[in-house]
């Protein structure tokens, strides 16, 4: 059975890129580009998706532009490592001035619903390839 | 071609379409809108046949099908919607569709 992701990313250049590095592994994914879409996909199809890779600074919502600046991918994460769902982060925290977020990651992975152990983080810059590689090997 | 038809009912014009897809060799496949997106995702087709109430974009829920699927779907698979007829950025036809639309659409 090939081994479905929901990848969450806002920016349509880097949405191609995931979608090429998706592609390179054999697995199928769906795609949210904001945090109402991705907990709905996220819900509706929590036994059928594999993992969750995410970036973390993306709208709230399709209709809401003020704050894309935002990280609101810490909540997507947060829902995955309460439901035990693997979970992967995709982002350049660097250019958001946001290494505060490199801390409630670390502690998220320790948290006791979650039995993967690891969040793969690639933070210095967005790299869909080896993040869905360190993904597909929890 | 693999393709997939989005339709829940079981219509007249649903099941020409399909039966007119199957006759030209492509393998076909039909899903529902709840399950649409996994489906995409899973087989990886060429080519998305929305129909019946998926085109109904007035429906919050069947909006947001085609959003997922317009966000999940790559450059070189392509998406048709039926029976809506006031544009937008997919390539649309009429139901019920004739052989030679469906060919064309292909």
């Amino acid at each position: 059975m090939k081994k479905v992701l929901l990848v969450v990313e806002d920016k349509q250049e880097e949405i191609l890129l995931a979608k090429t590095a998706v592609e390179s592994f054999g697995c199928g994914a769906m795609y949210a580009t904001n945090l109402v879409d991705a907990k709905r996909l996220l819900i509706q199809f929590e036994k059928n998706i594999f993992g969750v890779v995410t970036d973390l600074h993306y709208q709230s919502m399709k209709e809401n532009d003020s704050d894309a600046q935002k990280p609101n991918g810490l909540a997507l994460v947060a829902l995955c490592v309460a439901k035990n769902i693997r979970v992967a982060v995709c982002s350049d925290i660097n250019h958001h001035f946001s290494n505060y977020l490199v801390e409630p990651i670390r502690v998220l992975q320790t948290h006791q619903s979650y039995s993967f152990g690891k969040i793969p983080f690639s933070e210095d810059s967005k790299n869909w390839k080896e993040t869905i590689q360190k993904i597909l090997n929890l | 071609m693999k393709i997939v038809v989005i339709s829940r009912d079981n219509s007249i014009d649903v099941l020409g379409m399909f039966d007119c897809l199957g006759e030209l060799g492509h393998e076909v496949m039909k899903t529902t809108r709840d399950q649409a997106v996994l489906t995409c995702a899973v087989e990886m087709p060429d080519i998305v046949f929305c129909c019946g109430e998926v085109y109904k974009s007035s429906k919050q829920d069947d909006s947001l099908v085609l959003n997922d699927l317009q966000n999940s779907l790559s450059p070189k698979q392509k998406l048709i919607r039926f029976g809506f007829t006031t544009g937008g950025q997919y390539q649309l036809l009429r139901l019920p569709a004739t052989r030679e639309e469906i060919i064309a659409s292909l």
